[in-house]
């Protein structure tokens, strides 16, 4: 705005060059013309000075005029005042009876008028009309031709119109266009004084219109940099109230990236800590650095365990009470019963109402704030606040702050507990796996010993199995077993038996006797030279014998030798018979009489039944 | 039917075949009491059957009373019955041959079963070692009761 009206002040001073220079040719013209008279009058000198002279004052009255309407002109922005103006010193200088001017602007969408010297019945149908009046005359607009900007022309008198109720005695008409936006007409009356209107007022309204035209110009862009400048006030505003709410939002921001940052610092320190009186002793000498708090404390309550865990900072411990447990079980119970009554769930936080809330409970700690938060059922913590560092009073924003970090303190404690609870058990479950890896030794070892069983039992149903199946049927093993131990059995019993038997035969250690065959045993038993012995056994003796043969069996030898051969001759020839397959009775007989003293024994071997073959004599 | 049924059922009977296994075990152990006293007597009776060569008289008379003995004991105990009967089965069969070829030759022998000097041989004699002979059998294919082998049907149940 400051910058435009130094422009328009230029723009004046150019119009106002141009008018001079304008006026100067308008005034060497005029001269010229006067010396052209000069030259074709010079008699009549003195009467055409005085009219040159005349001339030449109202050409320079026009020229002020002219000058003066364009200091009017630009003096104002109104297009209204303008036209006025305008028709003015047309009427004004010409010495006009009436006059009136029509504009039409297509942009704004305005109709101006401007009337003087008219009567009201005149100005009222013209004012009426007079869009239709401009367009009547702007036809070649209507049909779209585009109109020459900046253009002034006078419409002869004959060219008026009949449609429209002009004012009486119009003598001349003017339409002059500013753009095919902007387009007028002026109309003007009689003189005052007779005559009509010559080339110079011709040529001055024509002038004065192309001001007109200049001036709207100027007003028209007055009122536009008006406009423009209104509006851009507005969007100063407008940017003012934005950059307030951008500053607003800017600090909001700030608050929000410091509470994140909190949240972020906060969370980066805690995640890596799993011990929950290092959770609490870091959490609360961070919270007091963003909050600057001078005391605060965390209390941290049991209720199956009745135990408390307290984490102070900036307090003295000389102002911290140690409470005994009747106490710590009073304020345990009434920070549950709080959390009950509010129905305060688990992983919920609420601020308590100070001294009012406590009432004669003895505390550990005084403080100014103070918020209740419930991990879960049997598990709830405290966490309080003394003054400021700076002396003022928490904010809405810190205790809104606050209230988050509790329920972030809230996740990290009850993660803690949970990470005791599995580290609890783990160890307990470290210890199952240790006994459950001895039972599954022990179990192995079972079962590794139930398989020698199995397989022992495998074994011995086999041999049970292959042993009944041997009871069942013969076996030659079993048999063989049997005769082998009996033979055992009989040869120790028969060695350890003082009448034993011998097992070798006796006749195999002894000498061969003398034989005596059947021929010759008949020649003895017929010349009666030898006694004839028989050794079998008494019933075979009696069954029948060699005939006069005396029975002499083994057995009896020793009875019957006494009874029969006590007195018999030594040198008595002595045939002995009697054998079989299963006993050589004969050899027997033989050496026990040899060993009796007998000299001459001989043996029969065939016997009773070689004897008995060959038809010898038997018999008693 | 039903009668020659049940006479059949009863003499297979397998308590039948038991009573016969104690019997024939009593009568073995106990004449293998004597032979065992006096071997000498018993080599003596077994030479008077002249059915075993001179050489292999004493030795059998040694070791044959102890195999009637173990025999009878397995035989009452329950114990490889198959077998001891077999064993036992076959020195009946034994006897009772020599007891025939000796009573065809008419050899004037005792019988020698349980003591030296006792009654002699005769067809009686056959006829009662063929009977103890049909015992022996029907407790080869009969008898199933009350054996020590059958302990380990037990055994294997329990196990």
């Amino acid at each position: 705005m400051e910058r435009l009206i130094p422009e328009n002040r230029q723009l004046g001073l150019n119009y106002r060059r141009v008018f001079v220079m304008e006026f100067r040719n308008y005034y060497e013209r005029n001269q010229f013309c006067s010396n052209t008279m000069e030259n074709e009058q010079p008699k009549n000198n003195i009467k055409y000075e005085t009219d040159d002279r005349n001339e030449l004052d109202r050409r320079r009255f026009h020229a002020d005029s002219l000058l003066d309407t364009r200091r009017e002109f630009f003096s104002h922005s109104d297009q209204e005042k303008i036209i006025n103006n305008y028709l003015l010193s047309a009427i004004g200088t010409l010495g006009i009876a009436s006059g009136f001017v029509c504009m039409t602007d297509k942009e704004a969408n305005k109709h101006y008028f401007a009337g003087r010297g008219l009567e009201q019945d005149k100005i009222e149908p013209l004012e009426k009309n007079s869009k239709k009046v401009v367009q009547h005359y702007f036809s070649e607009n209507q049909r779209g031709i585009s109109l020459p900007p900046m253009e002034a022309r006078l419409i002869p008198c004959e060219d008026l119109s009949d449609h429209f109720s002009y004012p009486h005695k119009t003598m001349i008409l003017i339409r002059w266009t500013i753009n095919n936006e902007c387009l007028g007409l002026t109309g003007l009356g009689e003189k005052i004084l007779p005559g009509a209107y010559n080339d110079e007022d011709q040529k001055f309204l024509l002038d004065l219109t192309y001001n007109l035209l200049s001036a709207l110009i100027h007003a028209r862009a007055a009122n536009s940099i008006r406009k423009l400048k209104f509006e851009l006030q507005t969007k100063n505003l407008e940017l003012e109230d934005a950059v307030e709410q951008v500053e607003k939002n800017r600090a909001d921001l700030d608050r929000r990236l410091f509470h994140l940052k909190s949240f972020y610092d906060i969370f980066h320190e805690l995640s890596g800590l799993k011990d929950t009186n290092r959770i609490l002793e870091t959490f609360l000498l961070m919270i007091i650095g963003i909050l600057g708090a001078g005391q605060s404390y965390i209390l941290l309550l049991d209720r199956k365990e009745k135990t408390t865990c307290m984490t102070c900072r900036g307090i003295k411990n000389e102002n911290r009470k140690k409470l005994p447990q009747d106490q710590i079980n009073t304020m345990i119970n009434k920070c549950f019963e709080f959390a009950e009554v509010h129905k305060l769930g688990p992983m919920n936080a609420l601020r308590l109402a100070g001294r009012s809330f406590w009432g004669n409970t003895v505390r550990p700690v005084e403080a100014q704030i103070e918020i209740l938060f419930v991990i879960n059922d049997s598990y709830l913590g405290l966490i309080g606040f003394g003054n400021k560092i700076t002396r003022g009073n928490f904010s809405e924003d810190e205790l809104e702050l606050l209230m988050t970090l509790v329920h972030h303190l809230m996740v990290f404690l009850d993660n803690a507990k949970s990470f005791e609870t599995i580290q609890r058990l783990n160890i307990d479950l470290e210890k199952r796996n240790i006994e459950l890896g001895k039972t599954i030794e022990h179990l192995t070892a079972s079962r590794h010993k139930i398989e020698v069983l199995e397989r022992a039992k495998a074994r011995v149903k086999s041999a049970i199995q292959g042993e009944m199946e041997k009871a069942a049927r013969i076996s030659a093993k079993d048999i063989i077993l049997i005769c082998s131990v009996s033979l055992l059995l009989g040869l120790v019993f028969n060695y350890a038996n003082p009448v034993g038997v011998s097992l070798i035969p006796q006749n195999w250690l002894r000498k061969t006797p003398s034989l005596i065959d059947l021929q010759w045993a008949k020649l003895k038993h017929d010349a009666g030279a030898a006694l004839f012995v028989d050794a079998r056994p008494a019933e075979f003796f009696r069954q029948n014998h060699i005939q006069g043969a005396v029975n002499l069996p083994p057995a009896l030898f020793d009875f019957v030798y006494m009874m029969n051969f006590g007195n018999l001759d030594t040198q008595k020839e002595i045939i002995v018979y009697g054998r079989n397959i299963s006993r050589h009775y004969d050899e027997e007989v033989l050496f026990k009489l040899a060993s009796r003293g007998h000299e001459n024994v001989k043996l029969f071997p065939g016997g009773f039944t070689a004897w008995k073959r060959s038809g010898f004599p038997l018999g008693p | 039917m039903t009668v020659i049924r049940f006479v059949k059922k009863g003499l297979t009977h397998r308590y039948l075949a038991f009573v016969f296994r104690l019997y024939i075990a009593g009568i073995f152990i106990y004449a293998s009491m004597y032979k065992i006293n006096y071997t000498a007597e018993f080599a003596e009776t077994i030479a008077s059957y002249q059915i075993v060569p001179y050489w292999g008289v004493n030795i059998l008379a040694v070791v044959l009373p102890w195999i009637e003995v173990i025999c009878g004991i397995l035989l009452f105990a329950g114990i490889r019955v198959r077998s001891a009967i077999a064993i036992l089965s076959f020195l009946l069969l034994t006897f009772t041959i020599g007891i025939y070829i000796n009573l065809i030759s008419g050899s004037p022998i005792s019988c020698g079963c349980f003591h030296t000097i006792g009654e002699s041989i005769s067809w009686r004699t056959v006829v009662r070692d063929m009977i103890w002979l049909g015992m022996s059998i029907h407790i080869f294919f009969f008898d199933k009761i009350f054996q020590l082998g059958q302990r380990f049907s037990f055994t294997l149940k329990e196990i």
